[in-house]
């Protein structure tokens, strides 16, 4: 039975894919990639866990750390921290460390690189982990090569609003079922928390995809998977041309894209996924008036 | 000519043409102490203080009356001679403050300050943005990086930063790009410290993986070109501290237990036993001696040496983090709860 068991655990990340293991035992999610933090994308995901222990996702080799005794006079917002290169030009970057363990450069998997901490721009105990593909130069998701966290808890969407762009009315309009209102371009907000299970209601994290129907017709995707610097800005890659400042009305409150509402009946859905696939959906019908 | 004339012609000729002066001494007396214990602010009315930061501890000094303003850092501080930022881990808004300690401008940001020669950068909360701020503490400009931040080195024109798989990257006062090198060779291009002269002729990078390399870079018409190129023995995998002399004609790096100083005219390394972990290098100039202060266990070494590589004195102090500077008069240190004056006096 034990060896069934051991060959079933084997062959489950590979089958699934999974190219990395946890950093960390029993990972909480606190923070997910692409959430607002700090006025900016979060490039990384914030992780708590029972344990101090932290291990690299993966064999490689350490190329660049800074502990408290290897800096020099400029600040470190990323606290202490290690940065592993593993094969494919990937880079694993593991923040707000409160002590880095480098005795030797070369990484398994099974080598303790650091213990988690509170060092660096951060708000309490954990471990920001950043993946970097350096040869595309683009921070990746985490979570697509990690394997899934328990969690069965939807995203909840919040209140939805129209903001004027061309009305002269700049003020929110809640969207509610019935609403009348008069033709124009309108920014749509929408309101979303993603719950974990492991994580309590007490830390919200952003959804992994956003989409917004008019009428049927699919007219915006939002998928926090990647993010990369675009002429100087960084850009949420494959969701239209989303800078943080163009996607986030505030930390919690997502600017879903500005629409043309043409007179007549208008069926508004929104659908919203986590990244381990809880979806949550809200349809509103709305009347656009001349 | 008798023997007794022809002698003393030798003699003579060789004091004109092989005859040396007589090495300076130097002879360091005690200036002033200050102890950083108990309360903070000290005097306010001293113009022109000297900042000072080590072990927990800001504040400024007057050259003749010791302290003039100290503090407790609360988690960094970011200060120079036109007022500080003494900030939190976590802030959504830095607070400027004169050397008296008078606030003197408010940031509605969240990162770390960084103030280097004349100049307020501020490093957004994942270390791959840089700013510039102005001294009430507007922001002028932001440029965002690809990669993370691994050192920044500013002269009152330009400003180098060097970035964890970017290279290289120079940006003028507005932010705006003016040159860029990307390293070709060994296994990574991170750049692992960086140091700009004041007039911006030379530029001086220790980059990349076996090998690691240590590149200077000289300001021509066509642009900066590598002019010095060098495979470091000892490669480490931190940022490295790197910086020119005061005259730009020395420039120096952390080399383990050693200082590293590159005569960027006749491009030779001299190399001095620092003893421990480099923490400050001051050489200001041919004419001058070279300072350090190195950490080694729970103490601090401070030394002198000349430019033969000759110790020419060491003292040490209690403390795992040290402040040094010089002037004409003197040596200021730093380490544990003290900061004091020596006189250098050379006989």
């Amino acid at each position: 039975m034990k060896k069934i068991l051991f060959i079933v655990m084997l062959v489950i990340p590979v089958f699934f894919g999974y190219a990395f293991q946890w950093p960390v035992s029993d990972p909480v999610l606190v923070t997910s990639f692409g959430e607002s933090k700090f006025g900016n994308f979060s490039k990384g995901i914030e992780l708590q866990s029972g344990s101090d222990d932290v291990f690299p996702i993966d064999t490689g080799e350490v190329v660049f750390y800074r502990s408290g005794d290897s800096g020099g006079g400029m600040p470190s917002p990323l606290g202490n921290f290690a940065v592993v290169q593993h094969e494919r030009g990937i880079y694993s970057i593991y923040a707000h460390l409160d002590k880095v363990y480098v005795p030797n450069y070369l990484f398994t998997a099974k080598d303790k690189i650091g213990t988690i901490g509170t060092t660096g721009l951060c708000e309490g105990k954990s471990l920001f982990l950043i993946l970097l593909d350096g040869e595309f130069k683009q921070y990746i998701n985490p979570l697509l090569s990690l394997p899934p966290l328990l969690d069965l808890k939807k995203p909840r969407i919040g209140h939805i609003y129209f903001v004027g762009e061309n009305t002269g009315d700049t003020k929110k309009i809640e969207v509610k079922e019935g609403l009348v209102l008069k033709g124009g371009v309108y920014s749509i907000q929408v309101e979303i928390k993603d719950f974990n299970d492991n994580a309590g209601n007490y830390d919200p994290t952003a959804p992994f995809s956003i989409s917004l129907y008019l009428n049927g017709e699919n007219r915006k995707n939002i998928k926090f998977e990647s993010l990369k610097l675009e002429d100087g800005n960084m850009v949420l890659q494959n969701s239209g041309d989303s800078t943080y400042p163009k996607l986030y009305a505030s930390p919690w409150v997502y600017k879903i894209g500005t629409f043309d509402l043409s007179p007549g009946d208008t069926r508004i859905e929104l659908a919203v996924k986590d990244f381990e696939g809880n979806e949550s959906s809200q349809i509103i019908k709305i009347t656009v008036l001349e | 000519m008798s023997m007794y004339k022809l002698s003393f012609l030798l003699i003579l000729a060789y004091i004109v043409l092989l005859g040396r002066p007589l090495e300076r001494e130097y002879s360091l007396e005690p200036g002033w102490v200050s102890d950083l214990r108990g309360e903070g602010a000290v005097s306010t009315s001293e113009p022109d203080g000297v900042p000072f930061r080590f072990s927990g501890h800001f504040g400024y000094f007057s050259p003749q009356k010791a302290v003039i303003f100290h503090d407790n850092i609360l988690y960094g501080t970011a200060l120079d001679r036109q007022g500080f930022i003494n900030y939190s881990s976590i802030n959504s808004a830095l607070v400027l403050q004169s050397p008296e300690g008078m606030v003197s401008g408010r940031l509605e940001v969240t990162g770390y300050p960084y103030f280097t020669s004349g100049r307020r950068f501020i490093l957004n909360s994942d270390g791959t943005a840089l700013s510039e701020m102005n001294q009430e503490g507007a922001i002028l400009w932001t440029f965002r990086f690809s990669s993370m931040i691994t050192d920044v080195s500013a002269s009152r024109t330009s400003v180098a930063v060097g970035t964890l798989n970017s290279g290289i990257r120079m940006l003028d006062t507005s932010g705006t790009e003016i040159f860029s090198y990307k390293p070709d060779f060994g296994k990574i291009n991170t750049v692992y410290g960086t140091a700009l002269n004041s007039d911006d002729s030379s530029i001086l990078v220790i980059s990349g993986l076996e090998p690691q390399k240590l590149l200077l870079f000289s300001k021509k018409s066509s642009g900066y070109r590598i002019v010095y190129s060098r495979n470091l023995e000892n490669e480490y995998r931190f940022q490295r501290q790197c910086g020119f002399s005061s005259d730009g004609s020395f420039a120096y790096f952390d080399n383990g237990s050693y200082l590293s100083v590159l005569n960027t005219v006749r491009r030779q390394i001299k190399e001095f036993p620092v003893g421990g972990t480099l923490q400050h290098a001051v050489i200001p100039g041919l004419h001058d001696l070279v300072f350090t202060s190195a950490r080694i266990g729970d103490v601090i070494s401070f030394s002198g040496f000349g430019f033969n590589g000759e110790r020419i004195f060491n003292y040490t102090s209690r403390g795992r983090d040290s402040f040094l500077t010089r002037d004409t008069s003197g040596i200021y240190s730093g380490a544990g709860e003290y900061l004091f004056k020596l006189d250098m006096v050379k006989r």
